[in-house]
């Protein structure tokens, strides 16, 4: 009987040990990819925005051994598309999914789909109408709108003339949250405000409408871009009705072609976000979401106003100009 | 006795030396494992973050001399382009010939370098050449403003390298570059001076850098002379305040290592400094990481230890075993002998050690023990057969002379059959007492011996004795020691019948039970008191009227041969008669008797 005891405690002990093997073994071998889906409501490589956006993703993406792809609808308003895309995504069943919602309302059965399928949800840059998500990371947009509108009441400060505003997309949260803070920050002067319009996230509307509102308001004093395209657009206008220097162009989010004409003293000032932080957020977020840890509910990734003087303060310049190792 | 058991040692309480032992080799064994891989564990310890100090070392100013000797390179082709002719030419000749070969020139070095960025020079008038004839000076950007130009303008060589900054020189683009740059001087006019800048992007410094990361998390990233940024793996996210590094305690260390940060996200820093550049090389690993692998190693220790202290088990187990085997094998052989059974206490000697030679010796012994049994038995055997026979009752001389006479009487009066039977009776008689040397008989042969003893008595006794003679088959085949019962018919007869007034009834019944015999002497003489069946078997009542014999003889020579337990028993009550029981067991109880009395393999004997 002894001898057996024996014999039993070796077999345990030589057992353990391949336990402990395997398991060493396992750590080694186990590396666990994440497929995170980034689905954005237009094309990354058009705007200098969301490239920004996706290299933050990816620099996360590549620090926690994320598989990330990347998909959008061509244009910000077709939302119809971007469902059609996200409902795609949903099949191959990514363990979380960025979303940059196209539509504040017709998103929401999509976004319920996601969270019904136990895929993790981040919201990007823009939110939807029922807080489904997991956790969102955008620009507090009410704030980059108040911040606007009080540096456009600081301009305005000795001087009379209307101000007329370019939204983006009619109905997109950002877009509603951008003018609500950018009349907030106006106080008195929004009195001002003569016509808001909107340019589908278009150069050419956003042109089309600004020039007609230089047009048909002829103590127009201050265009608001309330993105990239309406601020480009508009400026473009602007700079060729060569009404720079008369007209206030101010506007939100940065671009190449912003900069310039902002050195070029065409646009006056503009609102930048931190695209990169809100990319790299995002997805550490969702990385988190997947491994069960606790997340911020909201995270607000910052605005900075930028102007002709502290353009090239190095401090801005980090923000404003991507880095890019490989070019 | 508290004195004793305090020096009675832990390994001396085990019940077996095997266990002992075995416990003994696996504690040796256990402490040395435990010692190996304690020493092992600090060692490597400390081995790990060594070697981890020295290889970061080792590559970090690796990475500082590959970059050194990059932007030698990349100032060698700067230096071969500005001293060509065509720009001197160009910038202050204002020669476009010589302007259209330097754009070939500048095309050449954009194509073959993919880490040139921009390429360019700007006359002192302000023209410029940036790249090719194309791209367009951004006219908005103040060249006096540009911190790399204030740089070059203080720099006393003449040459300068900027830390990382965006480039604005070219209309609509924003490049973070690293520019090159130097001030070229009129050959003709030395108060005349124009600008050599190249642009250099991260390709070649992002290769040098992140190629020889350290670790899987660790960095390799590069400080100016101020401890800004030039590059690093992470620069975006250092941009965008969602990472930060220790740069100012960087550049306050004096040492080429430091350990900066608390926990899991402490750091190891390790520094390597550029008298050419002025740059400082940055080696960056967490020290958990570094730990980690070191986690492995222990594990795998650990592991080793482990199977280690499981194969030392089975060998400690083996190992005592084969040497306490033969101990035990002697234990248990002693135990055998201690019970008796000396068939099996011969071992066989496996070794040459000290427990073969003990072996051996024990073999002698046990040896030398059973042949002195035997001998024992034998001289046993014999003195018990001469006891035997000094025992044996022979014919009573008077009972002889008194049967001869009767047979004279008988002749005289011419009882001739009578004559005739009692003669061949006491011939059968005799026959019977000098028969053989055999000290037993058939239980059938001895009733003949006793029924011929009590004919002639019979004969004899002619109106007081009767007798009555019975023997169960399976009993008449049984042995029993030779003259047992006559001696005791005889006293039946002189002591009980003789006596007695009437005829007298003498009765011997023989049969068998399973183990016994038992034979049955039943007289209804006179009886004997209680007294005299008390000392019936003492030495000194020998019977004058018989041999001599008496029933301490029989009943001696019985015990003898038979053991105590068995042998005569009375029983008797005076005036009605008396009862002798003769138990005796059969033929295999006694066989069985034998062998459990001299030992387990002793029958032979």
């Amino acid at each position: 009987m002894r001898r057996y005891k024996i014999w039993i405690a070796a077999a345990v002990m030589l057992l353990v040990c391949a336990f402990f093997g395997f398991w060493i073994a396992q750590g080694r071998t186990e590396n666990t990819r994440y497929t995170v889906a980034f689905v954005g409501k237009s094309p990354v490589e058009s705007s200098d925005f969301w490239t920004s956006v996706r290299s933050g993703m990816e620099m996360a993406a590549e620090e926690y051994g994320v598989e990330l792809t990347c998909c959008y609808s061509d244009a910000e308003t077709n939302w119809e598309e971007q469902n059609k895309i996200l409902r795609d995504v949903i099949q191959e069943h990514p363990n979380a999914i960025l979303l940059a919602p196209a539509s504040y309302t017709e998103t929401i059965p999509v976004m319920e789909e996601i969270k019904s399928e136990g895929i993790k949800l981040v919201l990007v840059d823009s939110e939807a109408e029922r807080q489904i998500q997991d956790a969102v990371v955008s620009t507090d947009n009410v704030e980059a709108g108040k911040k606007l509108g009080t540096y456009v009441r600081q301009l305005m400060r000795d001087k009379e003339g209307s101000i007329a505003l370019i939204g983006h997309v009619r109905g997109v949260s950002t877009a509603i949250d951008r003018e609500e803070g950018f009349r907030e920050g106006l106080q008195k002067r929004e009195k001002d405000i003569v016509d808001v319009v909107f340019c589908d996230s278009r150069y050419d509307v956003a042109y089309e409408e600004a020039s007609e509102l230089i047009r048909s308001h002829p103590d127009l004093k201050v265009i608001a871009g309330l993105n990239e395209y309406s601020t480009i657009g508009a400026a473009r206008a602007v700079r060729d009705l060569g009404k720079q220097g008369q007209i206030y162009m101010v506007g939100i989010d940065s671009s190449m072609e912003t900069i310039t004409m902002l050195e070029a003293h065409v646009v006056t000032g503009i609102i930048i976000q931190k695209p990169f932080n809100m990319g790299y957020v995002a997805m550490e977020d969702a990385v988190k979401l997947i491994q069960g840890k606790p997340v911020e509910k909201r995270t607000n990734s910052g605005t900075k106003l930028i102007t002709r003087s502290n353009l090239n303060v190095e401090e801005n310049q980090k923000i404003l100009f991507p880095f890019d190792s490989k070019k | 006795m508290r004195h004793g058991k305090r020096r009675r040692s832990l390994l001396g309480q085990m019940t077996s030396i095997r266990q002992a032992f075995f416990l003994a080799l696996m504690m040796l064994v256990m402490a040395g494992i435990v010692i190996v891989v304690c020493i092992s564990l600090r060692y490597t310890n400390s081995m790990v973050y060594e070697n981890s100090v020295a290889y970061t070392k080792q590559i970090v100013s690796q990475v500082n001399d590959d970059i050194d000797s990059y932007i030698q390179y990349m100032e060698n082709i700067s230096t071969m382009v500005s001293s060509d002719p065509d720009l001197q030419s160009y910038m202050f000749g204002r020669d476009q010939e010589a302007g259209k070969r330097l754009e070939e020139q500048f095309a050449i070095a954009l194509q073959s370098h993919t880490d040139v960025r921009n390429i360019g020079i700007i006359a002192p008038d302000g023209r410029y050449l940036i790249n090719d004839a194309q791209t367009k000076r951004n006219l908005y950007t103040v060249l006096s403003e540009q911190p790399w130009y204030q740089e070059l303008l203080e720099a006393p060589g003449g040459t300068a390298l900027s830390s990382s900054h965006v480039q604005n020189l070219v209309e609509g683009k924003y490049p973070w570059v690293i520019t090159l740059s130097r001030v070229i001087y009129s050959r003709e006019k030395s108060s005349e001076q124009g600008l050599f800048f190249i642009d250099l992007n991260y390709e070649s410094i992002s290769r040098l850098c992140d190629n020889n990361s350290v670790g899987r998390q660790g960095e390799v990233f590069i400080l100016d002379k101020k401890g800004n940024i030039v590059y690093h793996p992470r620069q975006q996210m250092l941009y965008g305040g969602l990472l930060t590094e220790y740069t100012e305690e960087i550049m306050a260390c004096r040492t080429d290592s430091m350990r900066i940060g608390k926990g899991r996200n402490e750091k190891l820093y390790t520094i390597s400094r550029s008298s050419k550049t002025g740059w400082t090389v940055v080696g960056s690993v967490y020290t958990a990481e570094l730990l980690s692998g070191d986690m492995q190693t222990k594990l795998l220790y650990l592991l080793t230890a482990f199977a280690l202290c499981a194969a030392a088990l089975l060998i400690a187990n083996v190992l005592a075993r084969s040497i306490t085997g033969p101990i035990q094998r002697l234990r248990d052989s002693m135990a055998r002998i201690q019970e008796g059974k000396f068939d099996r206490a011969h071992l066989e000697v496996e070794t040459r050690n000290e427990i073969g030679v003990l072996t051996e010796a024990f073999n002698a012994m046990t040896d030398r023990i059973r042949e002195l049994m035997e001998q024992i038995i034998h001289e046993q055997k014999e003195k018990r057969k001469s006891e035997m026979k000094a025992l044996q009752s022979q014919i009573n001389p008077h009972f002889l002379y008194n049967t001869l006479d009767s047979i004279i009487w008988m002749a005289e009066s011419g009882k001739t059959d009578e004559v005739v039977l009692m003669t061949a009776s006491l011939a059968r008689l005799l026959r019977q007492t000098i028969g053989t040397e055999e000290e037993e008989t058939t239980i059938a042969r001895e009733f003949e011996y006793v029924k011929s003893y009590l004919t002639i008595q019979k004969m004899r006794y002619k109106d007081k004795l009767d007798f009555f003679m019975e023997l169960d088959p399976s009993a008449g085949q049984e042995m029993i020691v030779k003259l047992i019962l006559q001696p005791i018919v005889e006293n039946a007869i002189y002591h009980g019948l003789k006596y007695k007034e009437t005829m007298g009834m003498l009765s011997v019944v023989g049969y068998g039970t399973l183990d016994n015999i038992i034979i049955e002497i039943r007289d209804n003489g006179v009886g004997m008191d209680r007294e005299t069946l008390e000392h019936i078997f003492e030495k000194h009542k020998v019977n004058y009227q018989s041999n001599g014999v008496g029933v301490y003889n029989v009943q001696k020579r019985l015990q003898l041969y038979y053991g105590q337990g068995y042998g005569l028993s009375y029983a008797s009550t005076p005036g009605e008669g008396t009862v002798v029981t003769v138990k005796i067991p059969r033929m295999h109880r006694r066989q069985k008797q034998l062998s459990e009395a001299i030992g387990g393999g002793n029958e032979k004997i």
